[in-house]
């Protein structure tokens, strides 16, 4: 779309009802989507900004985060072809994972979507959010907002009033989709990006669906503000991963939340490494017995960055299992937040629980580690425990290294990709794994004593 | 709520031309609630100093200011007017033994208590006196150079050493509970321990002559010396039961270079008792400080002893074990600040719940940037004993120093059906069976105690267990 062709009210800074009710009408969508926003737009302005007196937020202060500064829309120009695309998001397509279907968010709107023919004949689908709401109207509407909805926090009343993009898929009842489904969220002027998206995967179907987000590095505040909804059906098998490498000057939240059928299994890997700050809360439903949650995450903060995730292993039903591990690595004078909570609720027996965090803090006394590591339990018959560590990189280990011949910068390198290790060898995607290991070596870059001495 | 008055506008200034008749000056019954007449009224009565009752009265508006905490138990019920600030030894004597609930005397009576011990337990009688031991060791101690004597007192006959520690540890605005206590605060012990002074003997508040014990408000302040060493011993493992609802202590500890503190305390408050403790300790150059803390008792424990690690070397060391049974929560825990070099902690807790019992290990385990080579361990082991029983574990872990070494681990189980049914197929019923498996669980622990509370302790538990298997 033409910037001339996006109603002047999405043209100027600050979000409001009319902002959310031009974005509506532009979208064509239907007037109980309309109503819905509307509604979450309230909720919006009747919840207060948290602020670090709120438990949930009492390490990460977003008291700079000012939503009215930020343009609420922006186009992008529609591409025909993959070539057509912004030379950067080219690179990050080549360098990623090899996929079945491709979805390019640049800014506010899709610039570029494709399927397999292979999938879309054996009745997969992979959209925008807007084209999934024109197609498939009674599954999005069933689905959408369910599991992230309005009044989950301040972040997600505002995705719920102003989301744009966004994606949706739908594996049918059986399908195996072999190779994964990626998108990206490209975000290249100053402004907000507010993608969706919604997954359902039907019983016994299967798929990997890749969610990425890059920009250029700009001086002026971005915001990215993001909810992810992940329906598995019976028996069905989900890896879904988040990569969020923005520039740092994005401001970034997102909330990803997944629910399980019967002996449904769920992957997850959150990886954050850029934005200035992140908060991503992930939270595991296992709402049906036998369902199965692997949760991973990386984070890596340097400079002043402040990492900040969230978990949550909901267990309702009996007979699941969920295990985290979550691990992070801090320079100079970054935070990192991690708040974990197992919660098994009552009658939820033989549950299997695990949750893991580890922390290396590389080469500086300003770097700040937060761990809490939580449980709740309200059924007897249960395994569950949890774990934390924090430490520097271990001289011992260093020194075996070095008496190997390997320089001291070197031999650090392999302690953090040995640290790392532990994440990426569970993760059976090598395009990904390779382009985590280059996030990592460029953060870890001259050597992490040097800066500090 | 009441305003705030000053001392002339109370017609206290007159106490320092010495005071002559207190019953004169002091309630003829005792009233519900707090307000600055209360307050200067305990102060008067004790007879203290100025700069007490100005502190007490600080303290009245810190209270009156701090909101209620809204995390850990649930405190909507506690009424603060409700409550009676002070009771005159008198009066709370006053009480018959036929008012003891039927409960609280049949565990006394299982536990093989004499009878005028557990009507000092229960509040009813004088204290319970062993003069002959007592005296034997308060002239041992005097010799040294000890000071062991109620906080009154203390503050009497010892007032420049009290006014230099006294709220240095928790100032009364720390909390709301700390702000009460420091406004109303009654009984508990004061402890010198002179440089290089071990003390064999555990030191117990049970041994003290003629002095409130148990209060609901008492203060504690140990200071130990350069190279002493002491034990103090909080309480004891009987019921002790009180007809009010609230029991709000605070206790400071001072453990000088390479000083040894360790406080054990097993709280068994009735199931009626709102039990909202602060205990802090500060720990200077290589000395080491040890809570050990059994929770068994009240409605609703919020208790995280604390233990600050100011110079180089030190270490703390907290021990909690905590059982919830049918309407009871346990929050407890443990806080540990590493704020000097090379120091080390560890914090050990177990908990058990049963019924509708819920236990809570709430922790924080901070390390300040310099901190640098301290190593820190925080260990949570739960034990569910029904499927409506409860646990959770929040363990803060704030690290701001990169050469450290921090681990924190939980777990939580049932009583194993294999563990069970080993006991069992040794002639066990499946009561004696569960009660072996929870007294091994929390054997760490008991062992820690002098051996007449582990006895005490596990014999209680074993008590609390009786009729868990349906």
């Amino acid at each position: 779309m033409q910037q001339k062709d996006v109603p002047a009210v999405l043209r100027s800074k600050g979000i409001s009802a009319e902002v959310v009710e031009a974005l509506s009408n532009l979208k064509n969508e239907p007037a109980w989507l309309t109503g819905k926003r509307l509604e979450a737009w309230r909720t919006f302005e009747k919840t207060p900004m948290p602020t670090l007196r709120d438990e949930a937020w009492r390490y990460t202060d977003i008291s700079d985060v000012r939503i009215e500064d930020f343009l609420p829309y922006a186009p992008s120009p529609d591409v025909t072809s993959e070539g057509d695309l912004p030379e950067a998001v080219q690179k990050l397509i080549n360098e990623g994972e090899e996929n079945s279907a491709l979805l390019v968010q640049h800014n506010s709107e899709t610039a570029y979507s494709r399927v397999d023919e292979e999938l879309a004949r054996r009745g997969v689908i992979f959209t925008d959010l807007h084209t999934a709401l024109e197609e498939h109207e009674e599954i999005v509407k069933e689905h959408l907002f369910k599991l992230v909805p309005e009044d989950y926090d301040k972040f997600a009343a505002l995705s719920a009033a102003a989301f744009s993009g966004g994606s949706f898929l739908f594996v049918p009842r059986g399908v195996d989709v072999e190779v994964p489904i990626q998108s990206y969220r490209w975000l290249d002027v100053v402004g907000s990006i507010m993608p969706r998206t919604l997954v359902l995967v039907e019983e016994g179907a299967s798929v990997t669906y890749i969610d990425e987000y890059a920009s250029v590095d700009d001086e002026e505040p971005a915001f990215s503000n993001g909810a992810v909804e992940l329906f598995v059906g019976e028996g069905a098998q989900l890896r879904y991963v988040s990569l969020q490498n923005w520039g740092r000057n994005v401001m970034h939240f997102n909330t990803i939340r997944s629910s399980t059928g019967k002996d449904a299994t769920i992957n997850s890997l959150v990886v954050s490494l850029g934005s200035q700050l992140s908060r991503t809360n992930v939270e595991a439903g296992l709402t049906a017995s036998g369902g199965d949650s692997e949760m991973l995450g990386l984070y890596f903060a340097d400079s002043n960055q402040v990492l900040d995730h969230h978990t949550l292993q909901d267990h309702i039903s009996p007979n699941a299992h969920s295990d985290l591990l979550y691990k992070g690595a801090l320079r100079d004078e970054s935070l990192a937040v991690f708040s974990g909570l197992i919660r098994v609720e009552r009658g939820a027996q033989k549950t299997d629980a695990y949750q893991t965090n580890r922390n290396l803090i590389l080469g500086t006394d300003e770097a700040f580690a937060i761990s809490l590591p939580n449980l709740e339990i309200m059924a007897d018959d249960v395994k569950c425990s949890h774990g934390s560590t924090t430490g520097q990189v271990d001289e011992v280990e260093l020194f075996y290294l070095m008496s190997r011949g390997i320089p001291r910068k070197e031999a650090e390198k392999l302690v953090v990709f040995g640290f790392f290790g532990e994440v990426t060898s569970r993760i059976p995607l090598l395009g990904l794994k390779e382009k985590l290991d280059r996030a990592i070596e460029g953060k870890i870059g001259l050597g992490f004593e040097e800066r500090v001495a | 709520m009441p305003e705030d008055r000053t001392i002339q506008e109370l017609g206290l200034d007159e106490y320092k031309f010495g005071f002559h008749d207190p019953e004169e000056y002091f309630f003829k019954t005792p009233r519900k609630g707090i307000d600055p007449e209360i307050v200067a009224m305990i102060s008067k009565h004790k007879n203290e100093p100025e700069w007490m009752l100005e502190f007490r009265l600080n303290a009245l508006k810190s209270f009156w200011e701090k909101p209620t905490p809204q995390w850990g138990g649930n405190l909507n019920e506690l009424n603060f007017d409700e409550i009676y600030y002070y009771i005159r030894p008198m009066e709370n004597q006053g009480r018959s033994w036929d008012d003891v609930p039927e409960d609280i005397k049949n565990t006394f009576e299982r536990l093989g208590i004499p009878q005028a011990e557990r009507e000092t337990l229960a509040g009813v009688g004088a204290q319970y006196e062993s003069e002959v031991v007592y005296h034997s060791l308060k002239e041992e101690w005097e010799k040294s150079g000890v000071i062991f004597t109620d906080m009154d007192s203390g503050l009497r006959e010892h007032e420049d050493l009290v006014r230099e520690y006294f709220g240095t540890i928790i100032p009364p605005d720390d909390n709301k509970f700390a702000a009460l206590n420091s406004a109303v605060w009654s009984g508990g012990s004061f402890v010198y321990v002179p440089p290089g002074v071990h003390i064999d003997i555990p030191l117990q508040a049970y041994f003290r002559i003629n002095a409130e014990n148990m209060g609901q408000f008492e203060r504690t302040l140990i200071i130990a010396d350069e190279g002493s060493y002491v034990h103090y011993i909080e309480g004891c493992t009987a019921p002790t039961y009180t007809t009010n609802s609230l029991h709000s202590a605070v206790v400071e500890l001072i453990a000088k270079p390479n000083a040894r503190i360790r406080y054990s305390t097993i709280q068994n408050w009735s199931h009626n008792t709102y039990n909202l403790v602060t205990k802090r300790a500060v720990a200077y150059e290589d000395a080491t400080v040890e809570w050990v803390d059994g929770n068994l008792g009240s409605k609703l424990t919020m208790k995280y002893p604390a233990v600050y690690l100011m110079g180089e070397g030190a270490r703390g060391e907290i021990l909690s074990v905590a059982y919830a049974g049918d309407g009871q929560h346990q929050d407890a825990g443990g806080k540990v600040v590493h704020a000097a070099p090379n120091t080390s902690s560890l914090i050990t807790s177990k908990s058990i719940s049963r019924g509708t019992g819920r236990s809570t290990y709430r922790g924080l385990l901070k390390v300040h940037e310099g901190a640098e080579g301290s190593k820190s361990r925080v260990e949570c082991d739960a034990l569910l004993l029904d499927e409506n029983a409860r646990t959770d574990t929040y363990p803060y872990i704030e690290i701001e120093e990169k050469k450290v070494n921090t681990e924190h681990e939980a777990t939580v189980s049932k009583v194993g059906e294999d563990q069970l049914f080993y006991l069992m197929s040794r002639g066990l019923s499946e009561e004696e069976a569960m009660a072996m498996v929870v007294n091994g669980f929390i054997e760490p622990i008991a062992k820690e105690l002098p051996l007449e509370y582990a006895i005490e302790l596990n014999r209680l538990i074993q008590l609390e267990m009786e009729g868990s298997v349906g």
